[in-house]
């Protein structure tokens, strides 16, 4: 037996390779620099886990997302292994300290980009003997990638400082241009590359268009109604979140729940889990809902508002029928979205006015310009900023360099009104799918540059499907009944009787 | 089989959230002394000089930090209601003086919500991190004695995984021992009680084969009206917070969970270098100097001590002639109202009548 194969089963209790993940993990231990396109819900996160109980020395794992990275280094404990740890803006000032002072001592090491810049953490880096450099979440490298983070533009020069070490650049979502500017920001001479098709063939695809939002909401009512669970149900709003989940439970529908980022930390992981275990059937969510979510029997996602890319929608989509099995993405369209989803664009980037505010701010507090983070709270506060507006403001501030705010100014407009225009485009792309007459599997693929290979039997609306098949009221999930004594519930929990 | 009555007419009946009736219990209380705002900080359990005063003055001292999650602009909806059915009217702005309705309603707040009894926000200021510990040890027990090792802990709070980690390590247990030791302590510590469906509770817990409810989700399962869930919660924590301090022989998990954190005397930092400072001898005017504060902050500083403080002496404030004087006033203004007992005794300043009142608390009006 290979020793990857033992690995796979003795460390990680899985029996077989998902596609693309041993060939991955091949390169990775043959030397290669490797490049990998792999879809979602096929555990990208195993190709850079197991290497690490093969080569030596510490992984580095460069993670965007805050609440991603939290959530893999609760993967990799969970799975029994303790030396891990996250270099984030979430530690404290003497919490980062301990951390970097036994920086040697972890296996698996997270870091999120703008850590980099930090005085201190780069050096300590040099300082170990990196086994694997891995980019996950690579598109946010390039300014075509929907999620573009600038920190990411920095990478190359990093890998450089830190001697070139071994390295994966791990996406789900990425077109042909992405994939080639990771390439040349990671300044990778060479390389092997292993792009998968996006392409999920157990999923269905449709789209529903309405005239108006009220045909739309009794057409999601009628479906979460009627369709095989467990489901997913996104919105864009966390009000339309839960009005739907109310007249659902108003309908009779049983284990119907909330989620959205707003919620206490307590009940976000109960409701996860709930979802997980089967306890529930069916969560109206917003876009916080689904990192790290690795259920298998996922039989339906809806879309009561459409993602602002195609990138999103794929990813989010691909939630379904991770166990192989018959699933379907449902996407409800009405005109009047239109205006919502172009609040949200607009809303990502500040403003002219807050802009203003912002400046008006530092010319009145001058130590501002040299230390913006120092301020967050009152910035935010005196410019209106929501946390995205924020991140995005800082994170550019941060990575480039201006002799004068007045000048950070003028180039942050240029570049807000570009991200602008590039994310209006993104939308109308994703709006094409929703009225383009072809058939949507060949659309998204079409759009990462894939063609499609072969006619599938369940494909999409366009090629025709017969809902019935996902029709079914009897659930897999066991929706729990309370138990009316309360001694017994308790014995239950902690007992097990 | 009991069936527990779980109040919930009473609110319905009453047409207001569960929320409304300690607004108005408070404002009761305060008697148009304060501003609706010191009840969000007293519901938040901010930790200023004033509110902590206030709470030990006013005899609110069940209700701090009882509704952190209170967003300010419910604070000021209820007020708008209670002021629609005629429970308080405004006085000044954002100053409201309770009506005749009002106060039969407030006196019988407790007779209506004997749970209510249980409820001491004061002692146990850190209910949040007893629970915190006491779902996670439940979870970790319970998977133990299932032997399942793979799961996601209810409780993300790095303290808090350490703590229940360091529990496990320090004593000496096999799992079966932990786990029937845990499960008769809370089949106990929650029988003990003869006020709350120990449901409340119960259905929140997470374990190895089931995943608790949230808090929405298990008041919507009693069929509850979710601020008056959130008190009753809140009430049977502090219950069990109290059965474990109070024995520690029957109770010894539930003494630990609750253990250190139960602190009756918080002072704010502030208020404690000026305690330093006045024991080594240095007088108000001095520590007022050295600390370039100005003097109406220490005063403030040593009427937090006088409450907070056991035998904390204010001699060298009030001479006991004024203090008596004091005394007589507050009795005969039978009011809280500084300006009414200074109507009574003339020689006195604010600040001394304040000390006083802090010394003496509730003893002097009834």
């Amino acid at each position: 037996m290979k020793i990857v194969d033992k690995l796979l089963r003795d460390k990680f209790q899985l029996s077989a390779f998902r596609p693309g993940q041993r060939e991955v993990i091949t390169s990775v231990l043959e030397g290669f620099h490797t490049v990998a396109m792999l879809p979602t819900g096929t555990g990208k996160s195993l190709c850079y886990q197991l290497p690490a109980y093969v080569l030596d020395g510490p992984v580095l794992i460069v993670s965007p997302l805050l609440s991603l990275m939290q959530d893999q280094v609760e993967q990799i404990k969970i799975k029994g292994e303790k030396r891990v740890c996250a270099v984030n803006s979430f530690l404290s000032p003497q919490e980062k300290a301990y951390v970097l002072s036994r920086l040697d001592r972890y296996k698996f090491i997270f870091l999120s980009p703008e850590m980099l810049h930090g005085e201190g953490v780069l050096e300590r880096l040099k300082k170990l003997s990196i086994a694997l450099f891995v980019v996950d979440e690579a598109h946010c490298i390039s300014q075509w990638g929907y999620d573009f983070r600038p920190d990411y533009m920095k990478l190359g020069q990093i890998r450089k400082e830190l001697g070139n070490p071994l390295t994966l650049s791990l996406t789900a979502t990425a077109t042909r241009p992405v994939i080639n500017d990771i390439i040349r920001s990671l300044q990778l001479d060479e390389w092997r590359e292993f792009i998968y098709s996006v392409d999920r063939p157990n999923i269905a695809m449709t789209v529903e268009t309405f005239a108006g939002g009220k045909e739309k909401r009794e057409r999601l009512i009628e479906l979460a109604g009627s369709l095989r669970g467990p489901g997913i149900i996104y919105f864009s709003s966390k009000k339309m979140a839960e009005e739907t989940a109310i007249s659902l439970r108003e309908k009779g529908m049983a284990g119907v729940e909330i989620y959205h980022g707003n919620m206490d930390p307590e009940s976000r992981v109960l409701i996860q889990q709930q979802f997980i275990k089967g306890q529930l059937q069916c969560i109206c969510a917003t876009s916080a809902f689904g990192m790290g979510i690795n259920k298998e029997n996922v039989r339906y996602v809806i879309h009561f508002h459409m993602p602002l890319q195609v990138e999103s929608y794929l990813q989010e989509i691909g939630r379904a029928g991770r166990d192989g099995k018959e699933s379907i993405a449902i996407l409800l369209y009405s005109p009047g979205d239109d205006a919502l989803l172009h609040q949200l664009i607009d809303s990502e980037f500040p403003d002219k006015d807050q802009l203003a505010y912002l400046a008006r701010f530092v010319q009145q507090v001058p130590e501002a310009a040299q230390n913006l983070r120092a301020y967050e709270m009152e910035i935010c506060r005196a410019a209106g900023f929501t946390e995205t507006q924020w991140r995005v403001t800082e994170d550019y501030y941060r990575s480039h360099s201006f002799r004068t705010f007045e000048q950070f100014l003028r180039q942050y407009t240029v570049f807000i009104e570009k991200r602008r225009r590039f994310k209006r485009e993104k939308f109308l792309q994703m709006k094409a799918y929703v009225h383009s007459p072809l058939c949507r599997r060949e659309q998204i693929l079409h759009y990462f540059g894939e063609k499609k290979t072969q006619k599938k039997r369940l494909c999409c609306d366009i090629c025709g499907l017969d809902m019935e098949r996902y029709a079914g009221t009897a659930t897999d999930a066991a929706v729990a009944n309370s138990s009316p004594d309360w001694r017994s519930h308790l014995a239950k929990i902690i007992l097990g009787s | 089989m009991i069936f527990w009555y779980n109040f919930n007419s009473r609110v319905m009946l009453m047409n207001l959230p569960f929320i409304h009736l300690v607004i108005l219990y408070c404002l009761y209380r305060l008697d148009g002394d304060r501003s609706v705002s010191s009840i969000y900080h007293l519901l938040k359990g901010k930790k200023s000089a004033q509110t902590l005063q206030d709470v030990h003055l006013f005899g609110l001292t069940p209700f701090f930090k009882t509704y952190e999650s209170l967003p300010r602009p419910l604070l000021m909806q209820a007020a708008e209601h209670l002021a629609q059915s005629f429970f308080i009217v405004e006085s000044s702005p954002l100053h409201f003086q309770v009506t005749e309705k009002g106060r039969k309603q407030a006196e019988k707040f407790f007779d209506d919500f004997p749970f209510l009894s249980y409820l001491d926000g004061w002692t146990y200021q850190k209910a949040d991190v007893f629970w915190e510990r006491l779902t996670l040890l439940v979870q970790v027990v319970s998977n133990l004695s299932c032997r399942e090792t793979q799961y996601v802990p209810v409780q993300k709070n790095p303290e808090t995984q350490q703590w229940v980690k360091n529990f496990l390590k320090q004593k000496s247990f096999n799992r079966r021992e932990i786990s029937r030791g845990l499960y008769t302590e809370l089949e106990e510590g929650l029988s003990s009680n003869h006020l709350v469906d120990p449901s409340v509770l119960v259905l929140r817990l997470t374990g190895a084969r089931h995943i608790g409810m949230t808090a929405g989700q298990a008041a919507k399962e009693l069929q509850m009206e979710e601020t008056l869930y959130h008190f009753q919660f809140l009430a049977l924590l502090h219950h069990l917070m109290k059965t474990g301090r109070t024995n520690r022989r029957d109770f010894p998990i539930l003494y630990e969970l609750a253990g250190e954190i139960v602190r009756p005397c918080s002072l704010t930092n502030s208020a404690k270098i000026t305690m330093n400072f006045l024991r080594k001898g240095l007088s108000l005017e001095e520590v007022a100097r050295i600390r370039r504060l100005k003097i109406n902050t220490i005063q403030d500083h040593i009427v937090e001590l006088a409450l907070n403080v056991d035998g904390f002496d204010i001699s060298p404030y009030v001479s006991e002639e004024c203090e008596n004087a004091i005394i007589a006033a507050a009795r005969k203004a039978a009011s809280k109202q500084l300006k009414q007992i200074r109507r009574y005794a003339e020689q006195a300043d604010y600040f001394q009548i304040r000390l006083v009142l802090a010394k003496y608390g509730d003893e002097l009006i009834t």
